[in-house]
């Protein structure tokens, strides 16, 4: 390894994608690979030991996605930037690998200069997306904003009890539980059902559930899973 | 402070009839006609895609700095002026209070895709 050299860890589902890309980046001045797993596991692992100034992860893995392996690796790893590799034709693969941190983006159809040039951008501190993409992921960011903003104002119109219904409904409660846990009867926690999915404007539990783990809901009114307690105690 | 900062609360809309033709890291912009071109780097090819009369000024600047490591004030800089440059072409004009469902969505030969 050269000192100048920007160091990597690549983590890819298929060996032959691991094995292509060692043997692509291995024979450019510039770049060193330090080593390649390839489970999200692993790949995290790897980052964490070896320490490398860019992550470079496929979106696809076996066990989990590639998205998953680059929270964690922003995670746990910090100064260590991270850049996702997928398809060139679907948006949301970008947008989720932006939103869990991702500092850049090749796609699977980019050339390996364009791979490198990536790695050598994103090093020095500043973000790479394909610039055919980038009208889409800012539309997807956008879009994500707004949903937010409405997830969290529906959110806010939930009563004290309302929301305690729900973090039952979200820990995968039935109502029988619920009502044993809240004290409450099995009927009343139907009714409370029924009223939290129309005011967070949802069609059921499930994507109920849903809205409040994509938008971070809890956390944002400080409420805990954990025995159904809300710190501010919130609500009306 | 420049013309369009007085246009934030206004939605860019494209007008209708324009086309895009995207290239590797350029984008041209023209009416039917091609009496008019312009030349748009990718992040200002960006910029004319979010301009669908529904998406406000503050929304572009704080998607563009979700995603690059700029400043708000040099991305709202940059977004004004990419703007202004698109008004000044007569591709591009500011509706008010067009509300998010109803919003005029781009047409189909503007949408961003390519010819």
């Amino acid at each position: 390894v050269e000192t100048d050299d920007v160091t990597l860890v690549l983590g890819a589902g298929m060996p032959t994608e691991l094995e292509a890309l060692e043997y692509a980046l291995g024979r450019r001045q510039g770049v060193s690979v330090l080593g390649w797993n390839s489970t999200v596991g692993g790949t995290v692992e790897k980052v964490a030991a070896l320490k490398p100034d860019v992550a470079l992860v496929c979106a696809d893995f076996p066990d989990q996605d590639g998205i998953t392996a680059c929270t964690e690796i922003k995670r746990h790893c910090a100064p260590t930037r991270v850049i996702v590799i997928g398809p060139s034709r679907d948006d949301s693969v970008l947008i989720s690998a932006v939103k869990a941190g991702a500092d850049g983006f090749v796609t699977v159809n980019d050339s390996v200069e364009d791979l490198v040039d990536a790695v050598h951008e994103v090093s020095r501190g500043a973000s790479h997306i394909p610039p055919m993409m980038l009208g889409g992921l800012l539309r997807g960011l956008i879009e994500f904003r707004r949903e937010d903003d409405a997830a969290f104002e529906r959110f806010a119109s939930l009563r004290k009890r309302e929301r305690e219904v729900l973090v039952g409904i979200c820990a995968g409660l039935g109502d029988q539980a619920i009502a044993a846990r809240l004290h409450l009867s099995p009927h009343t926690t139907r009714t409370h059902a029924q009223n939290i999915l129309g005011k967070l404007g949802v069609h059921s539990r499930l994507e109920a559930t849903r809205m409040v783990f994509e938008h971070d809901l809890f956390a944002r009114f400080g409420i805990e899973m954990d025995g159904l307690v809300d710190k501010r105690g919130g609500g009306t | 402070m420049s013309d369009q900062s007085v246009k934030r609360g206004l939605f860019p809309c494209q007008r209708p009839g324009i086309r895009i033709e995207r290239r590797r890291e350029r984008a041209l912009i023209s009416d039917a006609e091609r009496t008019n071109v312009l030349s748009l780097n990718e992040s200002a090819a960006a910029v004319w895609e979010l301009c669908d009369g529904r998406t406000t000024i503050d929304e572009m600047v704080m998607a563009i700095c979700q995603v690059a490591s700029v400043r708000p004030d040099q991305a709202r800089e940059d977004v004004e002026m990419t703007l202004a440059k698109l008004e000044g072409a007569g591709f591009l004009a500011f509706n008010s209070g067009v509300s998010r469902e109803a919003g005029p969505r781009p047409s189909a030969s503007s949408a961003g895709g390519g010819l």
